[in-house]
C-alpha cells in the first residue's frame, strides 16, 4: 500500500482507438525500481516485443517522473520519456526537467504510457483523470514554442504544461527530440517516435498533491539534502550564476573539448568566443526548474549580425560544443541562434550539431559537393550554413533528407568512405568531451545502454577531480571497469529512476547520494531502503536495459568506438598524445564486463547476476 | 627555467589572465611555484588554493603538469622542468 510519493496509478493511452485506463502501479514495481527510466524500461522491456519497429504503433513511450517529484524536495521536478530509440535501436531514455514532471504528479499520475497510433494528428489533455482526444490539424506544422501556446489558448488556462514536437518530429527525424517549455526531452530522437504516433503533444493540468508518508522524517531529510547543497564548494558560488558554461573553460584547458567533427581537439580552442566570459556578456536572466533553489538555467539573448535580438534558453555546455566547436564555428550569437531554432523545430541539438560537423568534414574531404548540398559552402565555420542546414534537416529538404537521421544512417547513405567519419556509438552521436583524454568517460560511452551518453556514468572523477569513491588518473586504463560500474549504477538510480537532478549528485552529493535517496525514499515513501540497495536498484535497471539490447541483437562489438578515436593521438593541449587503443578498450571492457558479473567474452549478463537482481525471468528470456 | 601556467574561472581573475609565465630556479618543485606565486599574487591567490591558515590544498583545486594529476606524478613534490605547462584548476560544475 502506497503512503507517499506515488499515488499507485498509472494512466495509460492507446491511440488506436482512443481510449485511456487507469493501471495500478504494483508495489513491487516501485520498490524495485524506484521510478523514472526504471519504471520506463521495465515496461518497455516487458511490452514491447524484440524486433518491434522503433517507428510502429506497437512502440510505446513511456513518461515517468519519480516518486519526489512534485514535493518540495529540492531539484526533483525531472521526468524520463522511454521507448525503444529509432536512431540507435536500443533503449531510449531521455530526461527532462521544469514544471510538467511535477504537474504530472498533481495530475495523480506516475506515469503515463502511450500506445499505438493515433488516425490522424491528435494531441490529448490530461487534467487530473480525466482525458481528452482532441483533433490537431490546427496546430500540426506548428514550431514547439507556438504550439504550446496554442494549446494553453486552446484550454484557456494559461498554467497547463505542454510537451510536444515540432516539424522534425512530424517528420520522423531521427535525431528529432521532444520540448517542454524550453527544454528538451533531447537524445535518441524520441521525439520521431511521437511522431509516428500522430501525437503532437500532451497536455498536462492537475489540481492534487503529492502526499509524504513522514512528515518528520521528510523534515530531517530535507533540510539534510539542503544541508549539502549549502556546503557545496561550487553550487551556490559558481554553479548558479554560471551555470554548465563553465565547463568550456574546463575541458579546453583539459584540452578535451572536441571539435571540428574532432578532428582537432586541443587545437581548435575558442574559448574566448565560447566559454564563461562570452557567455556572460549575453546573459539576461536565469531560469529554475520547479521547485529548485539553483536556477542553473541562464537566459542570453544574441546581440550581433543576423542574429541579434534572438533569445534562448541555454545554450548548455554540450549545444556550445555541438554548434560550436564541434561545427567550428566561433560565433556566440550563432550558436545561441541555432539552439533556439533547434528547440522551435524540435531537433536534438547536440546530434544535429554533430551530424553537421559531419557534413561539413566530408565537404571539406570532398565527398560531397556543392551540387550534393544545394550549394552550400559546409566548411566548419560557416554559421550560416549550419542555420540554414538545421531547417534543411527539420523540414527533410535536399541533403538534409539524410542528414536528419543522423550520422549512422546518413554515412550508410553517403557512402563513398564516410563511415569512419560519423562520431556516435550504437548510433548516438558523441557528447562533447573527448574521451581520448578521460578513460572513464570514455568506457561509459562505450557501455552506456543508449549509447554514447555522458548522462548515463559521468566520470566526474576525472572531469572535475572529484576523489568519490576514490581518486583517478584521467588518462589511466586500469580501474576503469569498476569505476565506470559504479558511476553508472549511482547515476542511474539517483537521476534517472529517482530523477534528481545530475548536477545535485556531482555539486552537492557526489559521496552520500544512496544514504539522500534511502533516507528520502523512507520519508517520502515509507519504503525503506539501506544505501546498498538503492545502489543495486541502479544495477538492476542497467542490466534490465542491456538484456533489451542483448535481445535485440546488440554484442560485445558494438561497446565500442569511432576509429578515430582508436588511431589517432590528440595533436595538442593538455591531453596531446592521448587515445584509446583499440587494447585499451579491451583491457577495459573485460575488467567492466567482469565487474558487472557478465560474460567477459559476450559481454553478456550471467544468469547468475539476473537472479541475484530478481531478475530471473529475464535470464529465462535471453535463454540463459 | 620557464613554467606556463594556464588557470580559468576565478583563478584567471587573479592572476590577470589565461596564461602566465613565471621564472623559476632550475629544480623548483610544485610547492615552491606555488610559494613564488604566493610571493607575487599575495592575499588574494591564497584563499583560492589553500585552506584557511594553512598551506594545505583546497580539496577540489586540481594541479596538472602537461595535464597529468600531480597526485599520479610526485605530489607536491614534484620537479618542475623548462617548459612545462602548469594547470591551477578550481572545481568546475555542470556539463
Amino acid at each position: 500500500m502506497y503512503t507517499g510519493g506515488y499515488s499507485g496509478k498509472i494512466l495509460r493511452v492507446n491511440l488506436t482507438d482512443k481510449t485511456s485506463k487507469e493501471e495500478k502501479l504494483p508495489l513491487e514495481i516501485a520498490t524495485n525500481f524506484i521510478g523514472g527510466a526504471g519504471l520506463g524500461i521495465k515496461y518497455l522491456f516487458d511490452e514491447v516485443k524484440p524486433g518491434t519497429d522503433a517507428l510502429g504503433p506497437e512502440n510505446k513511450l513511456i513518461f515517468a517522473p519519480g516518486p519526489f517529484t512534485g514535493t518540495s524536495i529540492p531539484c526533483a521536478s525531472r521526468m524520463a520519456v522511454t521507448g525503444k530509440s529509432p536512431l540507435t535501436g536500443a533503449v531510449g531514455v531521455a530526461l527532462t526537467g521544469g514544471y510538467f514532471p511535477a504537474e504530472l504528479k498533481f495530475a495523480g499520475w506516475d506515469a503515463i504510457i502511450i500506445e499505438g497510433k493515433a488516425e490522424k494528428p491528435t494531441w490529448i489533455s490530461v487534467k487530473d483523470g480525466a482525458v481528452r482526444f482532441h483533433d490537431a490539424a490546427g496546430i500540426w506544422g506548428t514550431m514547439t514554442f507556438d504550439c504550446q501556446q496554442m494549446i494553453k489558448d486552446n484550454l484557456k488556462d494559461q498554467n497547463t504544461r505542454v510537451i510536444c514536437i515540432g516539424p522534425a518530429g512530424e517528420r520522423l527525424s531521427k535525431i528529432a527530440c521532444i520540448i517542454n517549455e524550453r527544454r528538451a526531452v533531447g537524445r535518441k530522437g524520441l521525439g520521431a517516435v511521437m511522431g509516428s504516433k500522430n501525437l503532437k503533444a500532451i497536455a498536462v493540468r492537475g489540481t492534487g498533491t503529492v502526499a509524504i508518508t513522514s512528515e518528520e522524517k521528510y523534515k530531517t531529510a530535507r533540510s539534510e539534502m539542503l544541508k549539502a547543497m549549502k556546503e557545496s564548494p561550487v553550487l551556490y558560488s559558481a554553479f548558479s550564476p554560471a551555470g554548465t558554461p563553465m565547463v568550456v573553460d574546463l575541458t579546453g584547458a583539459l584540452g578535451i573539448l572536441s571539435a571540428k567533427n574532432w578532428t582537432a581537439t586541443g587545437e581548435f580552442v575558442p574559448v574566448e568566443e565560447l566559454g564563461l566570459d562570452a557567455q556572460n556578456s549575453r546573459k539576461i536572466g536565469k531560469e529554475h526548474c520547479y521547485d529548485c533553489p539553483v536556477g542553473c538555467s541562464q537566459m542570453k539573448l544574441a546581440k550581433t549580425g543576423p542574429y541579434a535580438g534572438i533569445l534562448t534558453e541555454g545554450p548548455e555546455f554540450e549545444t556550445i560544443y555541438s554548434f560550436g566547436t564541434e561545427t567550428g564555428v566561433a560565433n556566440l550569437d550563432a550558436v545561441i541562434a541555432a539552439d533556439r531554432l533547434a528547440d522551435e523545430l524540435g531537433l536534438d541539438s547536440m546530434s544535429a550539431g554533430v551530424t553537421i560537423g559531419f557534413a561539413m568534414e566530408l565537404f571539406e574531404k570532398g565527398i560531397l559537393t556543392l551540387a550534393d548540398t544545394g550549394g552550400l559552402e559546409l566548411k566548419f565555420g560557416n554559421d550560416q550554413a549550419m542555420i540554414a542546414l538545421l531547417r534543411m534537416m527539420a523540414y527533410r529538404e535536399g541533403i538534409g533528407d539524410i542528414l536528419t537521421d543522423g550520422t549512422k544512417a546518413a554515412a550508410k547513405k553517403i557512402g563513398k568512405g564516410s563511415e569512419k567519419y560519423a562520431m556516435n556509438i550504437k548510433g548516438l552521436e558523441l557528447p562533447a568531451y573527448d574521451v581520448r583524454g578521460a578513460k572513464a568517460h570514455g568506457l561509459n560511452y562505450a557501455t552506456a545502454y543508449t549509447g554514447a551518453d555522458h548522462n548515463k556514468g559521468y566520470a566526474f572523477q576525472e572531469i572535475f577531480g572529484i576523489p568519490v569513491p576514490w581518486e583517478v588518473d584521467r588518462f589511466a586504463i586500469e580501474g576503469k571497469g569498476k569505476l565506470t560500474k559504479w558511476n553508472q549504477d549511482v547515476r542511474c538510480v539517483t537521476c534517472d529512476c529517482a530523477t534528481m537532478c545530475a548536477f545535485i549528485l556531482d555539486t552537492a552529493l557526489p559521496a552520500t547520494s544512496t544514504q539522500n535517496t534511502a533516507a528520502l525514499m523512507e520519508a517520502v515513501t515509507g519504503l525503506i531502503f539501506t544505501p546498498d540497495e538503492v545502489q543495486k536498484v541502479g544495477e538492476r535497471v542497467n542490466n534490465l536495459a542491456k538484456a533489451f539490447n542483448i535481445r535485440e541483437g546488440f554484442t560485445r562489438a558494438d561497446d565500442t568506438f569511432p576509429d578515430r578515436l582508436m588511431t589517432e593521438p590528440l595533436k595538442d593541449g593538455a591531453s596531446k598524445g592521448q587515445l584509446i587503443s583499440k587494447e585499451d578498450l579491451k583491457t577495459m571492457l573485460d575488467e567492466y564486463y567482469t565487474d558487472r558479473g557478465w560474460n567477459p567474452e559476450t559481454g553478456v549478463p550471467t544468469r547468475a547476476k539476473l537472479t541475484d537482481l530478481g531478475l530471473g525471468y529475464v535470464a529465462d528470456l535471453l535463454g540463459l | 627555467m620557464k613554467i606556463k601556467i594556464h588557470s580559468i574561472l576565478g583563478l584567471k581573475e587573479v592572476l590577470g589572465g589565461r596564461d602566465v609565465e613565471m621564472i623559476v630556479p632550475d629544480g623548483t618543485t610544485v610547492s615552491g611555484l606555488l610559494a613564488g606565486m604566493i610571493e607575487i599574487w599575495g592575499d588574494s591567490l591564497s584563499p583560492h588554493l589553500f585552506k584557511p591558515g594553512s598551506d594545505q590544498l583546497l580539496p577540489y583545486v586540481r594541479l596538472m603538469i602537461n595535464g597529468q594529476t600531480i597526485q599520479f606524478i610526485n605530489g607536491m613534490e614534484t620537479v618542475l622542468n623548462d617548459g612545462d605547462e602548469v594547470l591551477l584548476l578550481p572545481l568546475a560544475a555542470g556539463g
